[in-house]
């Protein structure tokens, strides 16, 4: 969000080649039947990308899921693949993204 | 079978010579060891066993062992079977209070099955007791004195000659059935000064672990098929995972019933379906026997010169001597009852321990147990008045 | 080796993630999930360690584990390695028998801060005096998990725990103080959530000639729960906001006391120690 108003409002400041800029984003893989939730990935991703779902796995455990609307907002950084104690979560493929104008973001896919 | 002479060819001369040579009963216990195969000492001082420890800390560099002391008994026999686990025979030496030490880590060699020796050289208890006097008191705390079921092998060594023989004979146990192998010497037997006939090594017997036949990724540690499972040594390449917990064949923990009560079994099965090759005793004017005394160790030799004189006297005595506590020779005690022995007469410096044992295999014969003061043998005198006391009624 | 296995006990298909293949050798994948609680940084060590074994320029057939008994015990039968699980807090002299039979051998002692401290505290300070030439990780976790509850030598005082139910009256130990006034040639203190520091600390562990201990500061829910900390998650939120790093601190200032205000982390001593054996 305050990209946006830094670029409407501060228009001549913006950086010029920003829609060359690329940055990882990840997809997260959940197992949820190895889930314990113990909420390390929920707590430690800076993003605040990952909340609990509403059901639950065989044993009774809520596991991780993204946010509605937060798909864009991992940047693989592998910190919940790291904290996780039980081999759940993991990223599973990176792709690059640019910085375009926030609502219709182009997609460069560059390997994964 | 495999002797000293094929398995050490390269270090035969520095082991103790074949042939004569007059010896205490703990130095015999310690060249008896080296002469085995044994590579690592691990103790802590205690009397009546220092000797052994002291002999060993100066021998073993010499034939390119490892000699250390550690903080206390229990660090004593976890780093013995720490080295075992290695693949390396090792021992440690000790007396009562320190063997009472050891006994949990004696069930965790029993679990994770790794062969060692522990001398126990007896002596006045309970508690401190004695330090510089014989005792005969640890007979039953040997089998029973850890927690839960397992087996070992316990010899009774009664001079310095089956002092240095009976070492070799536990090492070689241990090593055949994975069991910690215990010899029960005392103070009298560690420091009286004897004969000790060393054979040629092409006559003495030597005993290694079973190796592993199969490739790791088919290897089963604890193997319920075997009764001896082949052992894989640590380092080996056999990543195995050794357990105390109660396991399975892969040696993962487990709670399952049937895997316990398997377990279990085959932890005692080990011996007790080999107790008779591996139990042995010595039979003295039993043939003709109406009373018969049992008797081991040091008090051995003054019963047996009371039984001389007894014999002169019109009394038919004779002298069961058990040579391992552990497997006792039950069915021998058995075989004389139904033949018609009238008495077992038990004679020990204890109150009472190979007595139970004479009674459970005695049929209904009446055991009679003559208890001596602990840090002394009777004299055969002492001996002889109170069998006949018994035999008397 | 699959990186896919069905687990026998759950029935579910337990998968390593790609991201694990340089260490999905060294994982017991067929007895995953494991029995550690939610939030267990135990779980963490798991990886770390084997990580770690993985590189660490030692073939990995000369590592052994050898744990005592306890939530730590359990460690080393998720690992594919020669694992020891002994008696309760005789690791040390177990693992001493194991490096002086065979020198070549990478001896490691994972255990707990109740298994090594309490009833092995004997062991540990004498394989420290004499710089025995093996590896120490203590999780502590300030209490004794399996069991319950009950307290430890390192629970802080005023802690609640099962055997203290009207808070702790004793003095707690200050690990690395001890590891060094014995005679440790490498102590070091970092917590699970450390993840890289943590790393480094083990292979350098893995370099060092001489008695190595790291004490890793774990959550565990038992401590956290029985005091009003909540979760093991908040237990490492305050870890990741009240730590810091100083290798240089003063080893008699850096207890850990009830509230955690100041938790000091770092790699402390390294110096060069005769090893007595070998």
């Amino acid at each position: 969000m305050a990209l946006i108003q830094q670029d409407e409002a501060w228009f001549m400041r913006r950086l010029v080649n920003l829609h060359k800029m690329k940055r990882p984003v990840g997809k997260i893989l959940v197992n949820p039947d190895l889930c314990k939730d113990c909420r390390f990935c929920i707590e430690f991703c800076p993003n605040n990308v990952l909340e609990e779902s509403k059901d639950v796995n065989f044993k009774g455990y809520h596991y991780p899921v993204v946010k509605p609307g937060k798909e864009l907002d991992c940047v693989a950084c592998r910190m919940c693949e790291k904290i996780c104690p039980e081999f759940a979560i993991t990223i599973i493929s990176e792709e690059y993204i640019t910085y375009d104008k926030y609502y219709g973001v182009s997609r460069h896919a560059h390997g994964g | 079978m495999p002797t000293v002479a094929e398995l050490y060819k390269k270090d035969l001369d520095k082991l103790l010579k074949p042939g004569i040579h007059f010896l205490d009963g703990n130095t015999a216990t310690a060249e008896g060891a080296v002469t085995a195969g044994c590579r690592f000492y691990a103790g802590y001082p205690i009397t009546p066993s220092n000797e052994i420890a002291e002999y060993m800390s100066y021998r073993l560099p010499q034939v390119g062992g490892k000699f250390i002391q550690m903080e206390d008994e229990i660090a004593s026999i976890a780093a013995v079977l720490g080295a075992s686990a290695a693949g390396v025979k090792s021992m440690t030496a000790t007396s009562g209070p320190g063997f009472s030490l050891m006994q949990e880590n004696i069930g965790l060699g029993s679990m994770l099955e790794i062969p060692a020796v522990i001398v126990d050289v007896m002596r006045a208890g309970p508690s401190t007791g004695i330090p510089t006097l014989l005792g005969q008191g640890d007979i039953l705390q040997a089998k029973y004195g850890s927690h839960g079921d397992y087996e070992i092998v316990a010899y009774l060594p009664a001079n310095p000659q089956e002092a240095f023989d009976f070492t070799i004979k536990a090492f070689n146990t241990a090593e055949k059935y994975r069991v910690v192998a215990v010899v029960l010497s005392d103070q009298l037997v560690g420091h009286m000064y004897g004969k000790v006939r060393v054979p040629e090594f092409d006559e003495i017997e030597m005993v290694e672990r079973p190796k592993p036949t199969v490739p790791p990724d088919q290897y089963l540690p604890y193997d319920s098929k075997y009764l001896v499972p082949p052992m894989a040594i640590a380092g080996t390449g056999y990543r195995v995972n050794n357990e105390s917990l109660t396991h399975t064949d892969k040696g993962y923990p487990t709670t399952d019933k049937d895997a316990s009560f398997k377990l279990v079994m085959r932890l005692v099965r080990k011996i007790r379906e080999n107790e008779k090759e591996i139990a042995e005793w010595e039979e003295y004017l039993l043939d003709d026997a109406e009373y018969v005394i049992v008797s081991y160790g040091s008090t051995s030799g003054s019963v047996r010169r009371a039984i001389k004189v007894l014999r002169t006297q019109g009394y038919r005595v004779g002298l069961l001597r058990p040579k391992t506590a552990w497997p006792f020779p039950g069915w021998v005690v058995e075989n004389l009852a139904s033949r018609g022995v009238q008495k077992f007469i038990t004679v020990e410096v204890n109150m009472g321990k190979m007595y139970h044992v004479v009674r459970e295999f005695s049929r209904g014969v009446p055991v009679e147990h003559i208890p001596y003061a602990p840090g002394y043998i009777p004299d055969p005198d002492y001996v002889i008045s109170n069998v006949k006391k018994v035999i008397e009624g | 080796m699959s990186t896919e296995v069905e687990v026998a006990t759950t029935g579910i298909k337990v998968e390593l993630p790609k991201a694990y293949d340089d260490i999905k050798d060294l994982i017991r994948i067929d007895r995953l999930p494991h029995i550690w609680c939610p939030g267990c940084g135990l779980g963490i060590l798991l990886k770390l360690l084997a990580r770690a074994i993985k590189n660490s320029g030692i073939p990995i057939e000369k590592h052994v584990i050898v744990t005592g008994i306890g939530c730590t015990g359990r460690i080393g039968g998720y690992l594919r390695l020669d694992a020891y699980h002994v008696t309760h807090g005789r690791a040390i002299p177990f693992a001493v028998g194991l490096k002086m039979a065979n020198p070549e051998l990478e001896v490691t002692v994972v255990g707990g801060d109740g298994d090594i401290l309490a009833i092995g505290g004997n062991h540990f300070i004498h394989a420290a005096r004499r710089n025995d030439d093996i590896n120490v990780i203590i999780v502590n976790n300030f209490i004794y998990g399996m069991t319950g509850g009950q307290y430890s030598p390192t629970t802080p005082k005023g802690a609640k725990t099962t055997t203290s139910p009207y808070g702790h009256f004793e003095n707690p130990f200050n690990v690395p103080l001890l590891a060094y006034a014995a005679g440790a040639s490498y102590v070091a203190r970092w917590s699970v959530l450390h993840q890289n520091e943590l790393y480094q600390s083990l292979l350098e562990m893995f370099r060092v000639k001489g008695f190595a201990v790291i004490e890793v500061l774990s959550p565990c829910i038992i401590y956290t729960d029985r005091n009003a900390m909540g979760d093991a998650v908040d237990l490492m939120k305050v870890i990741k906001e009240r730590s810091t790093i100083d290798h240089n601190a003063n080893l008699a200032d850096i207890d850990i006391d009830f509230s955690m205000k100041k938790i000091v982390l770092g790699n402390f001593v390294k110096r060069e120690r005769p090893v007595s054996y070998g």
